[in-house]
């Protein structure tokens, strides 16, 4: 059977003279089948699928074969940046515009589309009202409506909760099932496992297949730590008599009940994508819209600038914050304005093994080392209270890894770290947070 | 996930009237300048109904801050060159200005963005039509990253806090710190968004159509 | 437009980012300082920025154009056709004076442009001015102020713009190169 998309000995490098990114990849999809990617960040993953989907913008050698009137259609990671209209309609459309496809004709075709992925809303339907699991299988119906015979998908698992994940197995599996080629490129492949048939792994530019899923990536190991908070005399860094938090148009995100946070606490935030778990960090933070609550963060209202270095906040895609020109200077930024000793950034950067850097721009670094890099700035001033909103997102085991020591490290000081995460996680957390039917529950872990 | 979302649903509104409205502000701003003095009056008549309108749909503070800065600073210098007896005439000049505004300021309180914006983008090339349908829609976007990255840097001590921003002193690092990584993520955004664009198609067929809701058929 | 003049679809959205952000940035601070040509700040910021990311003539214009208009959609600086002119006029100037200055230093070609643009920007005050019938004097005077006021700014937002070229340029981020 002829594949309905074959690549075959790729060789690319970004730039002429710069080391191969890709070497000697070939990979075959036929119709039904379901291929999936795996490989650590930065391995060129995400490279190789554009490649594939003939949207590639660096240097290649070899040939890439599609079957006559196939169509490749790609979805990329973020929706926020791939959704171009307002409505729905409007959106799904699109493609057919860009086709030339007479607009009488278009409304049927969408309908079609939107039903595929169970998405049955009327088309004026505003996007910015969808939930983020809608926004992904709204990129789905855009690229469905123009009937491709081959379907690939930049890393789903860290854009859904596992109901997103759910939901969107269910549909690949029924688009497989009609015939359609599938390629995922996914660290967390188990996640798919009852769709894919072929398992790959990229490694130093190398696609080797293997027979069956690569070990799962393993979650990030924490050591307990209850020195802290388990003690009479901890000095306590959040009290809260409970309060409604609300969006800032006015609509209740959650109610929570009374809370208390200790010295050395670890909390985990769980809750599905949209509950509220970033608004609440950023009115912990003192800078979310809602204000006036009756919550007390080390003994003060929070407001923006009240804590200085003692709160630390790493919000989500923490690379955006950086702009100095070296990684060194990047670490001793906040220390210089916080006049804090700048010997930390160092000591910091040796942890991180990551001193060899010191000299060279974060923005030619991966994003994983991006975002240790950004983490590290805010891990040397020592803060007494550490919120993080999903601070393992898009990272590989082996980044994740040193983003849990580095934190490990802050608690053994007896940091009170506060981890929001679409995504229930052992870390030897003291108490879990789980927002669902819009409360917050309190759950105690490993205390009597 | 389904049922906790409130979804909202655009009704189809009417393009043209906005297309007519943007040529008849045009011809109304134009008039302001080029009729006589003598047919003023008539003009303002028919700027009422607008500045009537547009006060109920937003506020007149805006233009009305303006015609009292413009009056100021043109009284000012018509008392400084011509004396006393020339007042009318500066008053008359900027009656003609606000005359010129008034339309203007209606079509932005009456029409929102995105009618605006598409009625503007018919007349651009459809390359173009698209950049600026994209780009407003992501001006939200484009906003929350700016506080989000200007919050991150606040908290990290970088001194533009409100406070601090007192100090003229501090401008200066407005720049580093929330221009130059905005710029940055702009730069990502703009390749993400191609990337999307083309990966639907875009540019690939010379007369590209256009989505009418059923509405509208 | 000719092929000269084509842009890529990321470059093309750039522009189009960047003219958004300039109207959004007038429309967030709203400097009142209460002095007119403090838009001169931004925009020579925003159209100097844009230029040297792109590293093409034509691309202030189209910048300016697109500011222009989606002014014009948002009602900023009271809205309606004229705000278009407001913001395409001075970026129609830099690139005119683009095409004389092309091999000058990046530091002196950033100077001329914003003069130019302060020109022009002013130039289309006194276009009004004259039509509402003003006084050839008066708006000759309001004329020399707004190009005063105007070059002041944007001599300020030209030197932002020029300390952010380096920087992009440290991080390999620009397309043009600063010494050339």
């Amino acid at each position: 059977m002829t594949p309905l998309l074959s690549l075959d000995s790729i060789d690319c490098a970004h730039k002429d003279g710069e080391p191969a990114l890709l070497s000697g990849i070939s990979l075959s999809l036929h119709a039904g089948e379901c291929h999936c990617i795996s490989g650590a960040t930065g391995a060129g993953k995400s490279t190789l699928l554009l490649l594939a989907a003939g949207l590639g913008g660096v240097l290649c050698q070899g040939q890439i074969c599609v079957q006559s009137g196939v169509t490749r259609a790609l979805v990329l990671q973020d929706p926020h940046t791939q959704l171009l209209r307002r409505t729905i309609g409007a959106e799904v459309a699109f493609s057919l515009e860009n086709l030339g496809i007479e607009p009488s004709q278009m409304p049927v075709k969408v309908r079609r589309a939107l039903q595929r992925v169970g998405l049955d809303l009327p088309f004026g339907t505003q996007v910015a009202t969808l939930s983020l699991g809608q926004k992904y299988r709204l990129m789905i119906a855009a690229q469905l409506v123009s009937e491709p015979g081959v379907l690939m998908l930049d890393e789903p698992w860290a854009q859904l909760d596992d109901e997103g994940v759910r939901s969107l197995t269910a549909l690949l599996m029924k688009l497989k099932a009609e015939g359609m080629a599938l390629l995922l490129v996914e660290h967390h492949a188990d996640a798919f496992a009852e769709l894919i048939d072929h398992y790959w792994t990229l490694k130093a530019g190398r696609l080797t297949a293997s027979e069956i899923a690569t070990q799962a990536e393993p979650q990030p190991c924490f050591i307990p730590s209850t020195a802290f908070f388990q003690s009479p005399n901890a000095e306590v860094r959040l009290t809260s008599p409970g309060f409604t938090l609300q969006h800032s148009q006015g609509e209740a995100l959650f109610e929570s009940p009374a809370l208390e946070v200790n010295a050395g606490e670890l909390v985990l935030l769980c809750g599905t994508n949209g509950c509220g778990k970033s608004s609440l960090l950023s009115m912990l933070a003192g800078c979310g819209d809602a204000t006036g609550l009756p919550v007390s963060v080390m003994g003060k209202t929070p407001e923006l600038g009240t804590f200085g270095y003692n709160l630390c906040y790493l919000m989500q895609r923490p690379n955006r914050q950086l702009f100095e020109m070296t990684v060194e200077a990047e670490l001793s930024y906040s220390l210089k304005r916080y006049g804090l000793p700048q010997e930390r950034g160092a000591r910091v950067m040796n942890s991180l093994q990551i001193a060899g850097l010191a000299q060279h721009s974060p923005h030619r670094l991966s994003y994983g080392q991006q975002h240790l890099i950004a983490l590290a700035s805010l891990v040397c001033l020592e803060p007494k209270v550490f919120l993080l909103d999903d601070p393992f997102a898009g990272l590989d085991s082996v980044h994740s890894q040193l983003v849990v020591n580095l934190l490990q490290q802050l608690r053994a000081r007896g940091c009170t770290l506060i981890i929001a995460t679409h995504r229930p996680m052992a870390l030897a957390q003291s108490q879990t947070w789980h927002i669902r039917n819009q409360r917050l529950e309190v759950e105690y872990v490993g205390q009597t | 996930m389904w049922a906790r979302r409130k979804i909202s649903v655009v009704e189809s509104q009417p393009g043209q009237w906005c297309g007519t409205a943007i040529i008849l502000v045009t011809v109304m701003s134009a008039c302001a300048f080029l009729l006589s003095d003598s047919a003023l009056p008539l003009l303002a008549l028919a700027n009422l109904p607008m500045l009537i309108q547009g006060s109920r749909l937003g506020s007149l503070k805006g233009i009305l801050v303006v015609f009292a800065l413009q009056l100021l600073m043109t009284s000012l210098f018509y008392l400084l060159l011509y004396g006393w007896q020339s007042l009318p005439q500066a008053a008359l000049v900027v009656f003609r200005l606000l005359l010129a505004l008034i339309p203007g300021w209606w079509l932005s309180a009456r029409f929102a963005p995105e009618q605006l914006g598409s009625s503007l983008a018919r007349v651009l090339p459809s390359k173009w039509a698209f950049v600026l349908a994209a780009t407003l829609s992501l001006l939200p976007h484009i906003q929350r990253e700016a506080m989000e990255i200007y919050r991150l840097q606040c908290l990290r001590g970088a001194p533009i806090t409100k406070r601090a921003l007192r100090n003229p002193k501090n401008w200066l690092e407005l720049g580093p710190c929330l221009l130059f990584p905005l710029l940055i993520e702009l730069m990502k955004l703009s390749r993400q968004q191609a990337l999307a664009a083309k990966s639907r198609h875009f540019g690939t067929h010379p007369k590209p159509t256009h989505w009418q809701a059923p509405e509208d058929l | 437009m000719t092929k000269r003049f084509e842009f890529s679809l990321q470059d093309a959205l750039f522009i189009g980012l960047c003219a958004t952000l300039l109207v959004a940035l007038k429309g967030m601070l709203r400097l009142k300082l209460g002095i007119s040509g403090h838009t001169m700040l931004l925009m020579s910021f925003m159209y100097l920025t844009c230029y040297g990311v792109v590293g093409r003539l034509g691309s202030i214009t189209l910048c300016g154009t697109l500011a222009g208009l989606v002014a014009m959609a948002l009602g900023v600086g009271k809205g309606g056709p004229m705000i278009l002119l407001k913001f395409a006029l001075p970026a129609l100037a830099m690139d005119v004076a683009l095409l004389l200055v092309m091999a000058w230093p990046l530091k002196w070609r950033f100077c001329v442009l914003v003069v130019s643009a302060a020109i022009a920007w002013a130039g289309k005050v006194w276009l009004t001015n004259m039509l509402a019938g003003m006084a050839i004097e008066v708006a000759l005077i309001k004329f020399a102020i707004s190009v005063a006021q105007g070059t002041g700014f944007g001599l300020l937002g030209a030197a932002l713009a020029f300390a952010l070229a380096k920087r992009l340029q440290a991080h390999d981020l620009l397309k043009m190169n600063i010494k050339e």
